[in-house]
């Protein structure tokens, strides 16, 4: 557009090009049980599910903590339930050797689950 | 067989024909709830690439010249028939029927925002005990993801040009930051001036601006 305007540099459309690479990655494979590993398979379902659920709770929990909705006892209680729970997840994820990033599902037309 | 490939929502019969799309099939509106459809029938949906992705863009933009407004829907996005389209569509009308008065008459406009390093953040701990601490910072991490305060000196500028923002916080310098705009038709040239204006009030920081684009960012609902 305006010939006044700075160029982009070339360091940074490869920021920009490495950003959409990650984006893309990220693109969370539809479901499909394994047979050579359904353990695997049946574990990452599942801890989807859970981290799903896990972050509903948090987002209820940070409405309702800038709403000034929780006592001081309540957030404490919210708070380490959901730390633990964070935790267990990461923990069962690693001994199926699955990373955070692996705990999403694609939805089709409704985008990605998380 | 054939199913039915969604390209868009809109906010009416467009002023020029459908044409054809991105399968070189022939483009049809279907009136589904109160709303207006653009959709075509293809044996398998385009394989998305950048190829794909610019050649769907072009059959929107030549479509959209000539409405009020369009809602682009997801890459991809594809159902068995029209009874499962209005079967989709349908619950969530009232939701698109607002995102299609969101981006009515007007147009996206793109600021990347770059740097050396990310603003360093401080703050105070929130007290407590360790789950009041966890809860206080995933709170600060969902404010931070949508907050680019880098551009305040630019939105001071822009006003009553910009309808409504999304930002999104990548931290991965030099790239730091996306931040979309959604600017009235007509008004992109403004925009830009204003952008180009702000340069020095907004060092360090750079910013790049692209546009005016579909509001691809900003029907979410129908993604």
């Amino acid at each position: 557009m305006s010939a006044r305007r700075p160029a982009v540099q070339v360091r940074e459309l490869e920021s920009l090009r490495g950003e959409l690479e990650r984006q893309a990655a990220l693109a969370a494979p539809r479901w499909n049980a394994d047979p050579e590993d359904v353990q695997r398979s049946v574990a990452r379902l599942v801890l989807t599910l859970v981290e799903f659920i896990r972050q509903l709770l948090e987002r209820q929990a940070i409405r309702r903590l800038e709403g000034g909705t929780l006592s001081a006892e309540e957030t404490e209680a919210v708070g380490v339930a959901l730390m633990r729970l964070e935790e267990t997840v990461r923990d069962i994820a690693a001994r199926f050797g699955l990373e955070p990033e692996d705990l999403n599902l694609d939805l089709g037309p409704l985008g990605r689950l998380l | 067989m054939t199913r039915v490939y969604l390209y868009a929502l809109l906010s009416g019969p467009p002023a020029c024909e459908a044409g054809v799309g991105v399968c070189a099939e022939p483009l049809r509106l279907v009136a589904v709830a109160g709303l207006v459809a653009l959709v075509g029938d293809v044996a398998e949906p385009p394989t998305p690439s950048a190829l794909t992705l610019r050649a769907q863009d072009t059959v929107l933009r030549r479509l959209a010249a000539g409405i009020d407004a369009i809602l682009p829907v997801r890459f991809g996005t594809l159902v068995a028939n029209d009874a499962a389209l209005a079967e989709a569509l349908a619950p969530r009308r009232p939701q698109l029927a607002r995102a299609l008065g969101r981006v009515a008459g007007c147009e996206q406009m793109t600021l990347r925002v770059w740097g050396e390093a990310a603003p360093a953040v401080s703050f105070e701990s929130a007290g407590g005990g360790p789950g009041t601490r966890y809860l206080d910072a995933r709170r600060r991490a969902h404010e931070r993801a949508r907050s680019v305060p880098e551009l305040d000196p630019l939105r001071r500028r822009l006003g009553g040009l910009v309808r409504e923002e999304r930002a999104e916080r990548h931290d991965r310098p030099p790239l730091l930051a996306t931040v979309q705009h959604l600017v009235e038709r007509g008004a992109c040239g403004r925009y830009v001036e204003e952008v180009d204006s702000a340069r020095a009030a907004l060092a360090p920081w750079r910013v790049s601006v692209s546009g005016p684009w579909l509001p691809y960012a900003f029907g979410e609902e129908a993604a």
